[in-house]
This record gives structure tokens, C-alpha cells and sequence, in this order.
């Protein structure tokens, strides 16, 4: 009889000369585990494209009703459709799927298969993204001439608002859920190699603004020049990884010998192509957006003129243009304009109000939730459907509610109409008193006080209800990583359930709670669709996203004046971003023992710590 | 506190963890719960505990049923497998946190503190948070604070498995020490037979959720209540050939080994320590011996180890290092009596009358 395993496990092994031995495990033969994997993560592989596309189709099926909603004429709801989709962020939400799927993709395919590695991937991707290059082109036809304009995608007022939020969200979204291997990485790389990723970035960044200045009246080249710059690119460091060109003299080799680089490189490598649309989408339209803020548009120099070479031409060599041209004229009007006080107050308040309030209610309910043992998935779904509904048909429901025989009246037993009300409820402060200048009427409020509508509160509680699912959803992902031992313990410790919440599940949650309120905060400031399917025409209010969409609605095209006011709310909104990080930082390092951060410079470089931070910023 | 286990089963949806369990732990005592992986060692120190609610059957703590005591009315302090520490706060935090949770006065809150944290030899660490400590340091921040409550029962889950081999013999004294001083009824798992055979008071083996024996080590070792116990005991370990018994007569492969007034028994497992062998010198042991062939020996100053095959099974024993045997000698071996076991082939549990 042969029981040497099992002898091997609990007799000699681990106890001879009194060492731990690790339990041995079971390793099946090779060939056949690999076969395991292929065929599970194949599967993987369907339903995360499957989910990556479904997700793109939601977001892509919301904003098509959104829009409709907006759009009177139903006839024209199908042309306007494909522009929108042309014009508006789907290009980025999509692609920003795709790299994450690809993302996903390439990470599973290293991991698992050498034979999947990068090359087939890579050249996969590079085909799709020349492809979607030519569908989403920078260029814009013009329906009504039939001819492509350039650089339509800067020239809509919405890209200076899209880019500044979409630039920070997209960050905290992909650093939280698809690719932060990959950013960790990056980080990591960018972390010892600043030099050489500021050029590789350098060049990538050149590649993408050619992509939108060479070849204007031309549409081939507009799209194949760039593909050119990033497929030199993408050879170029594929070579380096292969046999070491230019990084072989520049990164030292690791103590093993191996070129600990060589990985690295790969990584980023893999990174390009979320980081591709990110540059073409995101960085490159907001520094236009940016620089278009400081340019007066005159006969001289005409919107449609606008691009990024041309403008820096033209302040590097044509006088008139730097003395007519370049102002900090709109910047100083922005400033000095009650009308905007009025809106950043509005902004302020929803901020100030729905992001604590919807924090400190998703929580709660996802706790509860988290304790259900049955029909969680059930009840997760029912919460989470008001993410995936589109926004029109929310705010309709909501109407109902809001409205002078709703709801809410019926159950606060008044008659306040909270969607459509003339006469204003309370009145905060007033522009004395912060000492602006003098404006005009501002929707038929004095311009000296700020009065507050039935209506902001009708949208507070609207917003607070909104960012319930999503807020919710994060949170229970977090409470399920936590450890249920932990709980465990905590009632062998004898803690009651507050305490447990409160001393446990809460700070446990904090890097959840940074990423939450950090983003709806962001959110909230960017507060426009909700308002507009919420009030149809007049909220009596107005955020700042409205006040800078006066410039350029309808006939208007004050692209300049609405890019300095985009600017300006991409200041204000990393102002507080930054104040909550500082404030996030400064209560860990009150919490942090002096001890600690010996023990921590030894450790730096730690991908988790990396990845920890790289999640905070 | 004495601890009794009545016919207690916990099963999960697909499993049964721990079946139809009867166990008495006399109170003071340390045992240690043994067995290989998944065999429902921690599901037991949960029920226990109250983590788990028994799917049947009870527990009695004292003779008095606990099963529907909460888990931090039993007085239990859990060490757990992972320690499963408060990430988020320091190693002092951790340690207190059950005493604040008692509303013990801060200023003995913290003097008991120190006092567990110096135990376990970690009282430089209260500062720290536990992603800043090595494993066998975060283990023993968590028995520091399994013991600081002053818990009546005390249960670890392979507590030592992080540690090192010195710091870990330190760690058994010291649990053992502990536990004296305290009186407080432990119960210890580990993978480890030494470990389990040098401090606990009483062995408990358990195999797929069925408990196999539960008794002294001395005990266990000399009298395996059945095969699986027998094979789990014991470094190097038992040797087991097939043969079968008749007439009080053992037989291997037709050769008569030994005697033992035990019943027949066609088909029977022979298990055999290795130290149970003795090479015949008087010429009644050679009468009552067998002849083997000796494959080859190790010499290992005080001890000899002879592999050999019995019933074409290899065999190990140790014996004296006197003489000199060496390999491919012919010797006449003895098997000795206490050393013998018989289990019966079908239900590989002992033969012993
Ligand atoms: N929460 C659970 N749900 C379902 N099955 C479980 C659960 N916890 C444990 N089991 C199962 O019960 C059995 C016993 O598990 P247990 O954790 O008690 O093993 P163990 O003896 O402690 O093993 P180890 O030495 O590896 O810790 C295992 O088969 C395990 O898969
Ligand atoms: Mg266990």
C-alpha cells in the first residue's frame, strides 16, 4: 500500500528538523491546466466583451434619449442622433470602454498565454483603432454643406466642459475599476524613469496634435499621418523591448541581470492604447479648449481658423495677432460678472448639500444591503436600475413627484409647486456684501441678492436621490472586500453593530469614500443634463455649466468667452478636489505613528502602495 | 470552563464541516485539534465560538447549554487563522479595542494592554499598524488580543503556522505557560503532530469532519483507535503492510511475524512503528523472529535505520546501533508487542481483543 503523499504531508515533510514547510499542493499535469485556463478564460473573455459593449450601448441609448429630449423636431431626431453620437463624449466613453477591455484583455493574455501576447493583440487593436479612427474622425461633416469641417470637436462648447470633467472622472474611474495594473505600472515607471516617459509622452502627445493639424482640407491624411506617427511609435517600443535600442542604455539593468525594463516598457505599452483616445479625446481638446480661453475671435482670426499649430504660429510670429488677439479679457469679465457669482453660489450649494447627504445615505443602505443574505443580487439590481434608465425617463417620474399635486406635497402637506414657482423661498447673502461689480438683471432676480427657488430644492432632493445607485453599488463592492473575518472578530470583541460601523466598516471604507465623494463632486459641479430634463426650460437657477453654455447656445458662438468660463470651473473644481485630498492627508498623517514611516522608506515601490496612492490622486 | 460537544453537525449548503461531533474538553486543559486540511477544524472553534450556529445537536459549556448565547457573551477569545486583524488601526488600537468595547477604564485598559503585548513580545510594535508587521508578528498581535480580554475559553487557529522554527517552540512554551498559569481551557489547532504531542494535555483527530480519537498523546500514540490516526502520528512514520490474523498468529505475505491475542482476521492492515523493531539476540528471539534481507542502512550515531521489505512493502525501522549490520545482510527481527497494531481491512479500525 502506498500512502507516501499523504505520509510526505503530515509526517516527515514538516516536521524534520523543525522547519515550516509550506503545504504541499497538488499540481495537476501541465498541458492539461493550461487547457483549463484557455477554455475558463475564454469564456471570461465573452462575457467581459459582452459587458464592455452592453455597457457602451447603455451609456450610448441613454444619451440618445437625453438628447431627444432636447430635440423638438422629431424628424430630425435621427440625423441629430448620429451627430450627437459624432459630436459628444461616445467617442470617448467608448473608447475608454475598448482600452479597458483591451486593457483587460491584453493583462489576461500575458498572464495566461504567451502565445496571445502582445503582438496579436497589438495588431488587433492598432486595426480597430485606425478603424474607429476613420468613424470618429476629428474632422465633422457639416449636414447642411455636406463638406467635413476641421476641428469641430474643440469648436462645440461642450468640449472644454467634457475634457476638463471627463479628464478628471476618467482618471478615478479607470484608476478604480479597468486598468489599474496598468496605471500602477505606469506610475511605477514614471516614478523611476521621468526623463524617458516625459519623452515617450512628449512624442505621443506631438502624434496626437498632428493628428489634428496636418492634412486640415485633407481627410486620409488627417487620419493616416498619425496612425503613421503611432505605429513608428508602437514598433519602435515594441523593438526596445525585443532587444533593448535605446532603453538598454538608459535603464540600468536589475540586480538579477534580467532588463527589469524590458517589462516595464511592455506594460506601457499595453497602457497606449487606453492612453491613445485618452490624448486624442481628452488632453488635446482641453488644451485647446484651455488656450482658446485666453484668444479673442475677431475678422482677423475667425473660430474656424482655430487650431492648435496655427494659434501658436500665430503668437510666435504675428504681432498683431499677440496684440489684438491673446486677452485675459473674458477671464476678467467671468470674474467680475454677478451672473456668474449667482451660479457658482448655486453650484456651491448643490455640491455642499447632495454630495454629504447622497454620501452618508448610500452608505447606510449599502451596509443594510451588504447584511441581507437573500435576494441580494435581487435588490441590488432594483437599486442599481436608475443608473441604467435613461435620465428623461427618471426626471419624468420625478416631475410627478416634484410637481404641484405630487407626491412630496401630498406627504409635506404643502403646496409649493417645486418644478415651476415664481416667487422665491429664501434669499442667501447678496452681491454687496462679496463686493462684485454691477451687472445686469439676472433671471428677473436682483442682481444684489441671491434668492433660492422652490426649484433648487426640488433638485437637491432630485440629486441626491440620483447619485444613490451608483454610490451604492461602489460601496457594497468595497464592504464585500472586506474581510468578514474581520466582522467576526469584532463580535467575538464584543463591539455592538454602531460600533462596528463606526469603527470598522468606516475607515475601512475611506479610500472608497475619497473615490465617492471626490467624483460626485465633480459631478455635481458639472450639474446640467438632470437640470435641463428636470425643469424642460426654466429652473430659476443656474449652475455653471449653464451660465456657460449662454455664450454659445443657439446662434451664439462665444467659444472664447465659454472656454475661459470652462477654465475657470476646471480651477474651481480641482480647488476643491485639491482641499479634499488635503484634508484626506493631513487626518492620515495626524493618524500616522512616527514609527511608521521608517518602516514605510523601505517599502516604497511597493506596487500596492504605488497603486494606493495612484488610486488617490 | 468545561466544554462539551453533544452530537453537534454544522453543515453548509454542500458540506457537512463537522459531523455528528461528541467531544468533552475537561476544563483547564489545552487541547490540540489535529487533522488534515478542510477537515472542519475551524468550523468546530466557530461553533464554539458562535460564529456558526450548529445545523444540530449542542453545545454545553459547564453542562449548560450555550447555543443561544452571541458570541461575545460565551467569553471566548478566537485567534483566527488569518488573524483578521483591524487594518486601519495601530497594533495598541487593535489590542484594545475589546476593552473599550467593555468600557474598562482607559488607564487599565492600557496597563492590561501592555501587559498582553509584553506576553507576546510585541509591546515595540504598538505603534504600528498591521500592514507594517511581518506575519508572525501580526499573529501574535493577534493572540495579545485574544488573551487581553481574560477570555474563559481560549481558542487558537494554527496560530504559529507564520512563525519561525525557534520563535515557534519559544511561542508553544509560552502559549503552554500561558495556559498553566491561566487555567483557562484552550483549544489549539495545528498541522503540526510535534507541536500538538509536546504541549497539548489531550489529542483530538478529526478526518472529514468526523472525529477519529480523542486522548492523551501518550495515549493516542500507543493505542491509534483506528488507521487514519495511526498514519497521522508518529515521525518518521508507521509502517503499514497488509496481512492477516489467525489464531493469535500475525502473518505477512505467509511469514509469521509476531504474536497477539487478538481475534481472526482475514484481510488486516499491520502497522508497525519504526522503533518497534528489535534485532533477536537470545535465541528465543530468534526462535520467535523472522529473517529479513536488509537493503541498506544509515547509521545516525545513536540509531540505525534498516529499510527492508516486508510483504514487498518497504519498511523502516530504527533500531540500536550495535553490532554491524550492513547492507545485504540477513537478520533475524523482533517485532515488539506495544509497538504492533492490527487494523481491520474493511473498516481499518484497531483490532485490540
Ligand atoms: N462558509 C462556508 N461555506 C461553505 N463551506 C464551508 C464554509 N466554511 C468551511 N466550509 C467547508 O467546510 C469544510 C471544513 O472547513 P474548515 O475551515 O473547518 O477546515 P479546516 O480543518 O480548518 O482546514 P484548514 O486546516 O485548511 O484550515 C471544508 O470542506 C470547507 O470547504
Ligand atoms: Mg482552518
Amino acid at each position: 500500500m502506498n500512502d507516501d503523499g499523504q505520509m510526505l504531508i503530515f509526517g516527515e515533510e514538516q516536521t524534520t528538523g523543525n522547519e515550516y514547510s509550506l503545504p504541499v499542493e497538488e499540481i495537476a499535469p501541465r498541458s492539461k491546466t493550461q487547457d483549463r485556463y484557455f477554455f475558463r478564460n475564454l469564456k471570461n473573455y465573452v462575457v467581459r466583451t459582452a459587458k464592455s459593449f452592453k455597457y457602451a450601448a447603455i451609456k450610448c441609448f441613454k444619451t440618445y434619449t437625453n438628447f431627444s429630449a432636447f430635440v423638438p423636431n422629431a424628424s430630425r431626431k435621427v440625423r441629430a442622433f448620429g451627430r450627437f453620437w459624432r459630436e459628444n463624449a461616445n467617442p470617448l466613453v467608448f473608447l475608454s470602454r475598448l482600452g479597458e477591455f483591451w486593457t483587460d484583455l491584453t493583462i489576461w493574455a500575458r498572464k495566461k498565454h504567451r502565445f496571445f501576447d502582445f503582438y496579436i493583440w497589438g495588431a488587433i487593436f492598432g486595426l480597430c483603432c485606425i478603424v474607429l479612427g476613420i468613424i470618429y474622425d476629428p474632422l465633422t461633416m457639416d449636414y447642411d454643406s455636406g463638406k467635413y469641417i476641421h476641428i469641430s470637436f474643440v469648436a462645440k462648447m461642450k468640449i472644454p466642459f467634457f475634457t476638463c470633467m471627463a479628464i478628471c472622472l476618467f482618471g478615478f474611474v479607470q484608476t478604480a475599476f479597468g486598468v489599474n495594473n496598468i496605471y500602477r505600472k505606469l506610475i511605477n515607471i514614471t516614478r523611476r524613469y521621468p526623463i524617458t516617459m516625459a519623452l515617450i509622452e512628449g512624442i505621443i502627445a506631438i502624434g496626437a496634435s498632428l493628428c489634428f493639424t496636418i492634412g486640415k482640407d485633407d481627410f486620409w491624411k488627417s487620419i493616416m499621418v498619425p496612425s503613421i506617427v503611432f505605429l513608428i511609435l508602437y514598433v519602435y517600443v515594441y523593438l526596445d523591448c525585443e532587444v533593448g535600442l535605446l532603453s538598454r542604455f538608459i535603464f540600468r539593468k536589475s540586480d538579477d541581470g534580467s532588463n527589469a525594463l524590458a517589462g516595464n516598457i511592455k506594460g506601457f505599452l499595453y497602457l497606449t492604447p487606453a492612453l491613445l483616445p485618452m490624448i486624442v479625446f481628452t488632453f488635446y481638446p482641453m488644451i485647446n479648449a484651455i488656450l482658446m480661453g485666453f484668444v479673442k475671435f475677431d475678422k482677423t482670426f475667425v473660430f474656424t481658423d482655430w487650431s492648435f499649430l496655427t494659434f501658436l504660429n500665430k503668437v510666435f510670429t504675428n504681432d498683431a495677432f499677440r496684440k489684438n488677439n491673446l486677452t485675459l479679457q473674458w477671464f476678467k469679465d467671468t470674474l467680475t460678472d454677478p451672473g456668474f457669482y449667482h451660479s457658482l453660489i448655486t453650484t456651491v450649494i448643490i455640491v455642499l448639500i447632495t454630495v454629504p447627504i447622497s454620501t452618508g445615505i448610500s452608505v447606510v443602505i449599502a451596509v443594510l444591503m451588504n447584511s441581507i443574505k437573500k435576494f441580494q443580487g435581487l435588490y441590488q439590481t432594483i437599486y442599481f436600475l436608475p443608473y441604467v434608465t435613461a435620465m428623461t425617463a427618471v426626471t419624468s417620474v420625478w416631475r410627478l413627484i416634484l410637481g404641484e399635486n405630487g407626491i412630496l406635497n401630498l406627504i409635506i402637506n404643502s403646496s409649493t409647486n417645486w418644478l415651476n414657482s415664481a416667487d422665491p423661498m429664501f434669499i442667501i447673502g447678496s452681491y454687496e456684501y462679496l463686493g462684485i461689480g454691477s451687472g445686469g438683471e439676472y433671471f428677473g432676480i436682483s442682481k444684489w441678492a441671491y434668492q433660492a427657488y422652490p426649484q433648487l430644492i426640488g433638485f437637491v432632493i432630485y440629486s441626491i436621490w440620483d447619485g444613490l445607485a451608483f454610490k451604492i453599488v461602489i460601496f457594497l463592492t468595497g464592504l464585500q472586500g472586506i474581510d468578514k473575518q474581520v466582522y467576526q472578530a469584532a463580535q467575538l470583541d464584543g463591539s455592538t453593530r454602531l460600533r462596528t460601523f463606526r469603527k470598522i466598516t468606516l475607515p475601512l471604507l475611506a479610500p472608497i469614500m475619497l473615490f465617492i465623494t471626490t467624483t460626485s463632486m465633480i459631478g455635481a459641479f458639472k450639474t446640467y443634463t438632470s437640470t435641463k430634463s428636470l425643469f424642460l426650460n426654466n429652473p430659476r437657477f443656474e449652475t455653471i455649466v449653464f451660465y456657460m453654455f449662454k455664450y454659445i447656445d443657439g446662434t451664439k458662438t462665444a467659444y472664447d468667452k465659454a472656454s475661459a468660463v470652462g477654465v475657470v470651473l476646471f480651477i474651481i473644481i480641482m480647488s476643491f478636489t485639491g482641499i479634499r485630498m488635503f484634508l484626506k492627508n493631513r487626518k492620515k498623517e495626524k493618524n500616522a505613528p512616527v514609527q511608521a514611516k521608517k518602516v514605510k522608506g523601505h517599502k516604497t515601490g511597493s506596487a500596492k502602495q504605488v497603486a494606493r496612492q495612484g488610486g488617490g490622486n | 470552563m468545561k466544554i462539551r460537544f453533544d452530537k453537534m453537525t454544522v453543515a453548509f449548503k454542500e458540506v457537512v464541516a463537522v459531523n455528528q461531533l461528541d467531544l468533552e474538553i475537561p476544563e483547564g486543559e489545552l487541547v490540540c485539534l489535529l487533522g488534515p486540511s478542510g477537515c472542519g477544524k475551524s468550523t468546530t472553534l466557530f461553533a464554539l465560538a458562535g460564529l456558526y450556529k450548529p445545523t444540530s445537536g449542542k453545545i454545553l459549556f459547564n453542562e449548560q447549554d450555550v447555543s443561544g448565547l452571541p458570541p461575545e457573551k460565551r467569553g471566548i477569545g478566537l485567534v483566527f487563522q488569518n488573524y483578521a486583524l483591524y487594518a486601519h488601526m495601530t497594533v495598541e488600537q487593535n489590542i484594545l479595542f475589546p476593552l473599550e468595547n467593555r468600557r474598562v477604564p482607559k488607564d487599565e485598559a492600557r496597563k492590561r494592554a501592555l501587559k498582553a503585548a509584553q506576553l507576546c513580545k510585541i509591546d515595540g510594535l504598538l505603534k504600528r499598524k498591521p500592514s507594517q508587521l511581518s506575519g508572525g508578528q501580526q499573529q501574535r498581535v493577534a493572540i495579545a488580543r485574544a488573551l487581553v480580554k481574560n477570555p474563559t475559553i481560549l481558542l487558537l487557529d494554527e496560530p504559529l503556522s507564520n512563525l519561525d522554527a525557534r520563535l515557534r517552540i519559544e511561542m508553544r512554551e509560552e502559549i503552554r505557560r500561558i495556559q498553566q498559569a491561566t487555567k483557562v481551557t484552550t483549544i489549539f489547532v495545528t498541522h503540526d503532530q510535534e507541536e500538538a504531542m509536546s504541549i497539548s494535555d489531550r489529542l483530538v483527530v478529526m478526518k472529514d469532519g468526523v472525529l477519529q480519537q480523542s486522548a492523551s498523546p501518550q495515549d493516542m500514540y500507543n493505542h491509534p483507535a483506528n488507521l487514519f490516526v495511526a498514519k497521522f502520528l508518529g515521525n518518521p512514520p508507521i509502517n503499514i503492510v497488509e496481512g492477516s490474523v489467525k489464531g493469535g498468529k500475525i502473518y505477512v505475505a505467509d511469514q509469521h511475524i509476531a504474536d497477539k491475542e487478538i481475534r481472526d482476521c482475514e484481510h488486516a492492515y499491520i502497522g508497525i512503528r519504526p522503533e518497534g523493531f528489535k534485532i533477536a539476540e537470545t535465541a528465543e528471539d530468534k526462535k520467535r523472529g523472522f529473517k529479513v534481507k536488509i537493503d541498506y542502512c544509515e547509521v545516525l550515531g545513536r540509531d540505525t535505520t534498516l529499510h527492508f521489505n516486508l510483504g514487498g512493502v518497504p519498511v523502516r525501522a530504527i533500531v540500536i546501533s550495535e553490532g554491524n549490520i550492513k547492507s545485504g545482510d540477513e537478520v533475524t527481527i523482533v517485532v515488539r508487542r506495544h509497538c504492533l497494531h492490527v487494523f481491520d481491512g474493511e473498516t481499518e479500525v484497531a483490532i485490540n481483543e
